[in-house]
C-alpha cells in the first residue's frame, strides 16, 4: 500500500485542507462522469415534445413514467431481455473456459510454438472488427449457425485479452502447488480443475465482468446475425428508435436505462475482486 | 427502353374454383386481385423498414395471403438506421431475403452488384405505362427491369405560415408564382429581420436537398454520356456562392452533423426560431406532432433559377436473384405496386404515388400534398432524379456532401470545393470502367 | 513412452479450444481480410485479385490522408488523456478516503455503458441550439458552441466523450498498479525527508512504469479503432474533420460497397497500431525488467 500513514498529532491543517481539496475534485469528477446518466434518465421521464426544448427542461415538471412501460411494449422487449441474458451468460461462460484453459497452457507449461502462438492472439487484438465481420458471418454461415444462439455468441466465445489476463495472474502463483499436487496424483485436467480453477477467481471475476458487458452491449453483430426479430437482443431492439423520420430519444433512453441495470449489478456483485486481481496479473511482463 | 421487355405469355386459367369465388367476394369490398387464380404456392421472406409501418404491411400481406392460399409471406420489420448494414451482409453470404425494399439512390448500386432478379417476365410494358417514366428508368438496368417504384418522394419546401404573415410575405402555392432566387434572398432576410429569428432556413441535411440548387441553375455532376465530370461549371460556382452568401449573412443554418436525428434539424423550426424548413412531406405527421398548435404550418414552391431541380426520391421494391420462388415473388411485388395499395399507403404516409392512375385522398395537409404533387409535376429533374441513380453514386455523394459542408462552413473556396468534387468523380468514372 | 506423447500433447489440448475459436472466427477471417485487400470487391459479387492496386489508390485518396491525420490525433490526445487523468485520479484514490470505492464505482460506470446508447446521449448533449452543455455554458454568458457543427471543435467533441467513456479502465489499472507497489518503500521515501510529490516522481512511477506501459498499449488499440461514437455524433464530419481510419472502414465496404479497399484501409489501420505498441514497447521496455 502506497498510503502514507500519520500519526494523529503530524496532522497539520495542511493535511485537512489537501484532502478537502482532494475531495472537492472527486466529487466535481464524480458529478461530470455521472452526468450523461442522469441525462439519459432525464430525457427517459421527458414528453417528446421537451428532449429538445428551449430554454432547456432540466427536469420534466410532468415526469412521463408512463415512457418506460410504452418503450418496453413497442417491441417484444422481455423476449430480448431473455435472449440477451441467455446470449451473454453463455458467451461468459465459454469465454471463461476457453481463456482460462489457454492461459493456464501458457502460463505452467512450455512446448513447441508457445512463443509464436502467444504472439499471434496478441495480434488478433489489434484487427479491426469492421473488416473481419463480413467473413466471420460467412464463416458462421458455412457452420449453419445463422440465426443460432450459438452462432451470436461467437465472436465472444474467447477472449486474447483474456488468455493475457489468466496467463499473467497464473504466472505469479507458485509452481510448488501444482507439482504437489501432481506428486499426489492428480492428472492435468484434475489439477486444472481443482487447483487452477479456484485460484483463478479474482480473475475470472474480473474476465467475467469484462465479457458480459462487451457481450451484454454488442450491437452489429447480433445485428447482422439474427434473422428474425425472436433472436433479437435488448441493444438491436434499441436501434428500433430510431428511424427514417426521426428518433424517439424518451423511449430510446427509458429502455437503455433498464438494460443498463443488470450490468451495473453485475459489477457491484464482482467489483470487490477487481483491483485486487488486475494488480496480480497485470504486472509481470 | 420499354420495349424490350417480351410480353409475358398468358397463363392458362384454371376452371372456377374456390380462389375465383373468393376473389369475387373480396373484389365487392372495393380490393382487386389481378393475381387470384393462378394458383400460387410458396413462402416468401419479405424485410422493410420500421414500426410504424408494420401493422399496415402484415394488412397487404393478409390480403395477398388470402387471395392465394397456400402463400406465406414473412415480414421481416428492421431498423432503418442499420438496414444497409444487414441487409448487404446477407446477401454477400447467399443469405438474401425473397423481396426487399430499396431506397432510390441504391436500386441500379444493386443492380450493378448482380444480386435483383430480372421482373422482365412478369411485368408487361402496358403494366409500367402508368408511372412516372423518370422512376422506371430507375428501375431498369442494362435493359431490364429490376424493380418497381412503390412511392415517390420529392423535396418539401415548409414553411411556418405565421412568420410568413407576421413579415407580409405571400406563400407562392404554385409554379408561375415562384419566386426567383433574388426574391427568395430577399424573403429570408425579411423573415429573418422582421422575426428576429436564429436563422430564416435549415436547407436540408444532405444531397437530395442541396442538389436541386445546383441543378436548378443549370449545373451537373456529370457530361451528358456519364463518363466525365462536368460539375466545374460557372453554374455551380455561382449556386455555391449565393448559397455560401446566405449561410454567411445567417439566413441558411449551417448544415447539421451526419448522424443528427429529424428532431435535432427540425428543433429550431419546430419552436419558431426558423421560418423555412427544407423537409419532405413524407415526414408530415411527425413534424406535425411536434409543431402542435404553435403554429400554422404550410408550404411554398421552391424558388427557380434556369432549370428544372428537384429529385425524385421513393422506396422500391425488389426481387432477390437468389429466390427459390421468382414469380411468386414478382406477383407478391406487383401486388404491392398495384393502384390500390399503392393509393392506400400514400394516403396513411403522405408519400405521392409514382402511378398516375392512383389520385390518393389526403384527410390531412390536403393542400400542402396537393403542392408537392404539383411541385413533382412541375419542377422533376429526370436528370439529377438520373444521375442520384447512377450505381457508382454512393462515393460521388460523399465527397459532395463533405465539400458543400466546407464551403459552408468557409472552411473551403467553392473554386477548390469544385475542383475536389470533379477530381473525385473522375477518379470513381476511371475505377467504374 | 506413451507417457510421454500424452505429456506433450497436454498443452495443446488446453490450448485447443480456445484456438480452434481464434482461428475459425478471427484469424481465418483475418487471412480473408489481408486477401481482400488485394481485391476488388463490390461486396455483393465475388472478389476479382488485383495486386496492390487499392493500396497505390489510397496514396492518391485525398480522403484517406484525412482519415490517417485525424485517426493519429484522436488516438494521441485520448490516449494521453486517459492515462493522465487515469493516473491522476487512480493516486487519489489510493489515497484513504471514506467512499473512495463509491467513487471508483461512479468513475468505471461509463466504461460498462453501451457505447451507441451513450454515444446518442452525448450528442444530445453537445446539440448546438438546445444542447444541455451550451446551456451550462449561456448562464457563464459564453456563446453557443457548434461542437458537432464546426470542424474546429467537432473532433475535441469526440475526444471529450471518448476520455469520458474510457478512464475509468485506466484508474482500475493504475490504482491495480500502485497497489502491487509495497508501501515500504514510500515510506521510506518520506523518511529520508522527501517531498510527497519527489517520493511519486522517485520511488512510485518509476515502479509503475510496466502499468503505464500496459494502459498506454490497450488504450492505443481501443483507440485505433475508433468508430462508433464518431458513427453516431459525427458520421465524420463536417467535411471530413472527424473521419477516422474505422470510419473509413465502415464507409468504403458499406455504403460503398468497395470491400476490397475497406480491408486495405484496415490493413494500414493494423499496422499503425503495431509500429505504435512496438515504439511503447521499446520506449519502455528496457526499463521494465527488474
Amino acid at each position: 500500500m502506497t498510503e502514507v500513514k500519520h500519526s494523529g498529532s503530524q496532522r497539520s491543517w495542511e493535511y485537512y485542507l489537501g484532502r478537502i481539496t482532494v475531495i472537492i475534485v472527486l466529487v466535481l469528477l464524480a458529478l461530470i462522469t455521472l452526468f450523461p446518466f442522469i441525462w439519459m434518465f432525464v430525457t427517459a421521464l421527458k414528453s417528446s415534445s421537451e428532449v429538445f426544448k428551449w430554454p432547456i427542461v432540466l427536469f420534466p415538471a410532468n415526469p412521463q413514467w408512463g415512457n418506460f412501460v410504452e418503450a418496453w411494449n413497442r417491441q417484444p422487449f422481455t423476449r430480448f431481455l431473455q435472449n440477451t441474458i441467455f446470449i451473454t451468460i453463455g458467451t461468459t461462460l465459454l469465454t471463461l473456459f476457453t481463456s482460462s484453459t489457454a492461459g493456464f497452457a501458457f502460463a505452467k507449461y512450455e512446448f513447441r510454438g508457445k512463443r509464436i502462438l502467444f504472439i499471434l492472439i496478441l495480434l488478433l487484438l489489434m484487427l479491426p472488427p469492421q473488416v473481419t465481420l463480413v467473413p466471420t458471418y460467412l464463416m458462421v454461415r458455412s457452420l449453419g449457425l445463422v440465426n443460432s444462439y450459438f452462432g451470436l455468441m461467437i465472436p465472444g466465445i474467447t477472449s486474447v485479452f483474456g488468455v493475457f489476463l489468466i496467463r499473467q495472474y497464473l504466472q505469479s502463483i507458485p509452481n510448488e502447488l501444482i507439482d504437489a499436487a501432481r506428486i499426489d496424483g492428480s492428472n492435468d485436467w484434475g489439477i486444472y480443475l481443482q487447483i487452477i480453477l479456484p485460484l483463478l477467481k479474482p480473475a475470472l471475476a474480473v474476465l467475467a465482468i469484462f465479457t458480459f458487458t462487451g457481450s451484454w452491449n454488442s450491437f452489429l453483430w447480433p445485428l447482422i446475425i439474427a434473422d428474425s426479430s425472436t433472436m433479437y437482443t435488448l441493444q438491436v431492439g434499441i436501434a428500433f428508435f430510431s428511424g427514417q423520420t426521426g428518433t424517439e430519444y424518451q423511449l430510446m433512453m427509458a429502455v437503455a436505462v433498464v438494460s443498463m441495470l443488470p450490468v451495473i449489478l453485475m459489477y457491484l456483485m464482482f467489483q470487490r475482486y477487481f483491483v485486487a486481481s488486475v494488480a496480480l496479473s497485470g504486472m509481470n511482463y | 427502353m420499354r420495349s424490350r421487355f417480351s410480353s409475358v405469355s398468358q397463363k392458362s386459367f384454371k376452371p372456377v374454383t374456390m380462389v375465383l369465388v373468393l376473389a369475387l367476394i373480396l373484389s365487392t369490398v372495393g380490393m382487386s386481385f389481378a393475381q387470384s387464380g393462378k394458383g400460387l404456392e410458396g413462402e416468401l421472406t419479405f424485410y422493410w423498414y420500421e414500426d410504424r409501418f408494420a401493422e399496415t404491411m402484415q394488412s397487404y400481406i393478409a390480403q395477398f395471403e388470402e387471395a392465394n392460399p397456400g402463400v406465406t409471406v414473412n415480414l421481416e420489420i428492421l431498423p432503418f438506421g442499420t438496414y444497409f448494414e444487414r441487409l448487404p451482409v446477407q446477401i454477400a453470404s447467399g443469405n438474401a431475403p425473397d423481396v426487399f425494399f430499396l431506397v432510390s439512390g441504391q436500386v441500379q448500386n444493386y443492380a450493378r452488384m448482380d444480386v435483383l432478379a430480372d421482373l422482365g417476365a412478369c411485368v408487361t410494358p402496358e403494366e409500367l405505362e402508368p408511372y412516372r417514366s423518370a422512376q422506371i428508368d430507375f428501375s431498369t438496368y442494362d435493359g431490364t427491369l429490376i424493380a418497381l417504384p412503390f412511392t415517390t418522394t420529392v423535396l418539401t419546401l415548409l414553411v411556418n405560415e405565421d412568420l410568413f404573415n407576421a413579415a407580409g410575405i405571400e406563400i407562392p402555392r404554385t409554379f408561375e408564382e415562384a419566386w426567383t432566387w433574388e426574391e427568395f434572398a430577399d424573403v429570408l432576410r425579411t423573415l429573418k429581420a422582421n422575426n428576429n429569428l436564429v436563422s430564416a432556413m435549415y436547407n436540408g441535411g444532405r444531397d437530395f436537398w442541396w442538389l436541386p440548387w445546383f441543378y436548378g441553375n443549370g449545373a451537373s455532376l456529370f457530361n451528358e454520356t456519364l463518363d466525365e465530370p462536368a460539375f466545374n461549371s460557372p453554374e455551380a460556382l455561382e449556386t455555391f456562392e449565393y448559397l455560401k452568401a446566405l449561410t454567411d449573412e445567417g439566413l441558411i443554418a449551417v448544415p447539421p452533423t451526419a448522424g443528427a436525428s429529424a428532431q435535432e434539424v427540425q428543433q429550431l423550426f419546430v419552436q419558431g426560431r426558423q421560418a423555412v424548413f427544407s423537409g419532405g412531406h413524407w415526414d408530415l405527421t411527425g413534424l406535425v406532432d411536434a409543431i402542435g398548435d404553435s403554429f400554422v404550418l404550410n408550404a411554398a414552391m421552391f424558388p427557380v433559377s434556369s432549370s428544372n431541380s428537384l429529385a425524385l426520391g421513393g422506396d422500391y421494391l425488389v426481387v432477390s436473384r437468389d429466390t427459390a420462388n421468382p414469380e411468386l415473388a414478382c406477383e407478391f411485388i406487383k401486388f404491392l405496386t398495384s393502384a390500390e395499395v399503392t393509393q392506400d399507403y400514400s394516403e396513411r404516409y403522405y408519400y405521392l404515388p409514382p402511378r398516375s392512375d392512383v389520385t390518393p385522398e389526403y384527410t390531412e395537409h390536403a393542400a400542402i400534398m396537393e403542392l408537392v404533387a404539383s411541385q413533382a409535376d412541375a419542377l422533376a429533374s429526370s436528370q439529377l432524379t438520373l444521375h442520384r441513380g447512377l450505381p457508382f453514386y454512393s462515393t460521388v455523394n460523399s465527397v459532395f456532401g463533405a465539400e458543400y459542408q466546407l464551403v459552408m462552413l468557409g472552411e473551403k473556396s467553392p473554386e477548390e470545393a469544385l475542383e475536389a468534387i470533379d477530381a473525385a468523380i473522375a477518379q470513381v468514372l476511371a475505377e467504374a470502367e | 513412452m506413451s507417457y510421454r506423447i500424452n505429456r506433450r500433447i497436454i498443452p495443446y489440448l488446453f490450448l485447443l479450444p480456445c484456438f480452434v475459436a481464434l482461428i475459425l472466427f478471427s484469424f481465418i477471417p483475418f487471412l480473408q481480410g489481408l486477401y481482400f485487400a488485394l481485391t476488388s470487391y463490390p461486396l455483393l459479387k465475388s472478389p476479382e485479385f488485383i495486386g496492390f492496386k487499392n493500396f497505390e489508390r489510397l496514396t492518391r485518396d485525398p480522403l484517406f490522408l484525412a482519415s490517417l491525420r485525424n485517426t493519429l490525433v484522436y488516438m494521441i490526445t485520448t490516449v494521453t488523456l486517459r492515462v493522465i487523468i487515469g493516473l491522476i485520479l487512480a493516486v487519489l484514490l489510493n489515497i484513504r478516503l471514506r467512499g473512495r470505492i463509491l467513487f471508483r464505482t461512479i468513475f468505471y460506470l461509463p466504461v460498462i455503458a453501451p457505447l451507441v446508447t451513450v454515444s446518442v446521449v452525448w450528442r444530445i448533449i453537445f446539440d448546438t441550439y438546445s444542447g444541455v452543455l451550451n446551456a451550462g455554458l449561456d448562464l457563464l454568458g459564453i456563446a453557443p458552441v457548434p461542437w458537432l457543427t464546426s470542424t474546429a471543435w467537432a473532433m475535441p467533441a469526440i475526444v471529450i466523450m471518448s476520455v469520458w467513456k474510457t478512464f475509468g479502465w485506466n484508474i482500475v489499472v493504475f490504482l491495480a498498479g500502485l497497489q502491487s507497489i509495497p508501501g515500504s518503500l514510500q515510506e521510506a521515501a518520506l523518511i529520508d525527508g522527501a517531498s510527497r510529490w519527489q517520493a511519486f516522481r522517485h520511488v512510485t512511477l518509476p515502479l509503475l512504469r510496466p502499468t503505464v506501459l500496459l494502459a498506454v498499449v490497450m488504450s492505443t488499440i481501443s483507440a485505433s479503432q475508433v468508430f462508433d461514437q464518431v458513427y453516431v455524433m459525427t458520421g465524420g464530419g463536417p467535411g471530413y474533420s472527424t473521419m477516422t481510419l474505422g470510419q473509413m472502414v465502415y464507409t468504403a465496404g458499406f455504403q460503398d460497397y468497395e470491400m476490397g479497399y475497406a480491408s486495405a484501409v484496415s490493413v494500414v489501420l493494423l499496422l499503425i497500431t503495431l509500429i505504435f505498441t512496438m515504439i511503447q514497447f521499446k520506449g519502455f521496455g528496457q526499463e521494465v525488467e527488474y
